[in-house]
């Protein structure tokens, strides 16, 4: 079993969800709260990762992330080396595409809460930036622990994007994925089946851990 | 000082046009039907809608002026509003939500005291009464020191006899604040109790005609009926009605 390629999807899963959360928080409370100009426009861009094939879009980031490509040519300014098949090339991946996944659960959690309490804030003083801490996020946790599952659980299941951006570097950016369909085509099915189970507990505790937490944010506990 | 207020706004199926003072010290209750702007007027006070056309000028300071196109937002015009419901926040305990947005912890603690609810001082909005929640709107309200303080509906989600109580305590406060207190309701009876000035508002305009109406209206029908204002079941609300009649005819004379 290739415990390296488990720990990275670990890693990546991860290191995703954290930055999801963070650039995903303000963006949905943005598209809620605010008069956005080109708001359906921004959305569907938003959306898009859902209905593009992943190879698609692998293909597209494969090119915007190479060295003649937009994102990556100002990287290698700034850095002095390349995206392409390296860890944090998949990682913004990762992020490109599980956006939605985060930004939906979020939207509909802030969309759901009483506007009078954003009012209540707004009379009582406080800046758009402080209702944002001190009173949507308290009461979006639940929205935003969703957000976080689905990201999670949507980057440990990414191939075709990871696949195309990162290629198979063991240690690098061979996921778990991509080593369970190396196994099975070097007709290594013991490897596979013992990966593929490996999975369904880790994704399971950390559904169970999110869970724990929900209810006690639903009760005010 | 105090409150001047004049302001114009187009709404939906009305155009909202009223002008008013309220000085220091003194509770003007807005009155009137459900439907005639009265939440508009007491949102374009706070800053939460902008009028098409207007001023409002607190203590010598300009919040709103569409001539000179100045617009104070809600947040920096230091005022006290308590809503009709929902506006605790639900992440907090009673105390936290006081003490929110206050800067002098010792006025948190003598406020949840005046008010009775230092006992529920740690329980969260939920697990306390449609009352105790009110009293504790209007604690986080004042915690501040607001210069205005605005009351949108405060009781009409409460019982009868939460409300009367809740009537008493404001109409104690407001003797001891000396700002502005703007209350918006529809029952004429909180109003006559509460208020020094009364505006009554129908279809977005100042409307007295409709306020002497609507009291001789509801006598009679509350006798009629046996109930309600001036169903004779309470002498001293009885003659205070009857002087407030009297009141609005000499005043439309």
């Amino acid at each position: 079993m290739d415990l390296v390629a488990l720990s990275l999807s670990i890693k990546l899963a991860v290191v995703s969800t954290i930055v999801l959360i963070i650039i995903a928080a303000p963006l949905s409370y943005s598209l809620v709260f605010h008069r956005i100009p080109g708001r359906s426009f921004v959305e569907a861009l938003i959306n898009l990762p859902i209905v593009l094939p992943p190879t698609v879009l692998g293909f597209y980031l494969l090119v915007a992330m190479g060295p003649k490509g937009g994102i990556g040519s100002a990287w290698e300014g700034v850095f002095g080396s390349p995206l392409l098949f390296t860890f944090t090339g998949i990682v913004i991946a990762s992020i490109i595409y599980s956006l939605p996944f985060a930004v939906a659960p979020m939207k509909a959690s802030f969309a759901r809460m009483e506007p009078r309490l954003v009012e209540n804030a707004q009379v009582l003083g406080l800046s758009p930036v402080a209702i944002f801490f001190r009173v949507i996020l308290p009461n979006s946790l639940a929205g935003i622990a969703a957000s976080a599952i689905l990201v999670f659980l949507h980057t440990i299941g990414e191939f075709g994007v990871i696949l195309m951006v990162g290629g198979s570097i063991p240690g690098k950016t061979k996921v778990a994925s991509i080593a369970i369909y190396e196994a099975v085509e070097a007709l290594r099915y013991q490897d596979a089946w013992l990966m593929s189970i490996t999975l369904v507990p880790v994704c399971f505790v950390f559904l169970l851990m999110v869970n724990r937490l929900t209810p006690e944010v639903r009760h005010g506990a | 000082m105090g409150l001047d207020v004049r302001i114009k706004k187009r709404l939906k199926d009305l155009e909202l046009n009223v002008m008013f003072s309220c000085e220091d010290g003194r509770l003007l209750a807005i009155v009137g039907p459900s439907g005639a702007g009265k939440t508009t007027i007491i949102r374009i006070l706070a800053g939460l809608q902008k009028p098409d056309q207007g001023l409002i000028i607190c203590k010598e300071e300009i919040w709103a002026s569409t001539k000179d196109k100045i617009h104070v937002p809600a947040r920096k015009r230091g005022i006290g509003y308590v809503f009709q419901e929902f506006t605790l926040f639900p992440h907090l305990s009673v105390y936290k939500n006081v003490a929110f947005a206050a800067k002098d912890g010792q006025r948190v603690d003598d406020l949840l005291r005046l008010f009775d609810i230092w006992h529920i001082r740690d329980s969260k909005p939920h697990k306390i009464s449609g009352g105790e929640r009110q009293r504790c709107a209007i604690c986080q309200a004042l915690a501040r020191s607001p210069k205005v303080l605005l009351l949108d509906e405060p009781f009409s989600a409460l019982d009868a006899l939460t409300r009367r109580k809740l009537r008493e305590m404001v109409k104690t406060l407001k003797n001891e604040l000396h700002i502005p207190i703007i209350h918006v309701t529809h029952d004429i009876r909180e109003a006559l109790f509460l208020a020094d000035d009364i505006l009554p508002v129908v279809r977005g305009r100042v409307e007295s005609k409709w306020m002497l109406q609507f009291m001789l209206m509801s006598r009679e029908v509350g006798r009629c009926l046996g109930h309600g204002i001036g169903a004779g079941n309470n002498e001293e609300e009885e003659i205070e009605l009857s002087i407030a009649t009297n009141a609005t005819k000499e005043s439309m004379r």
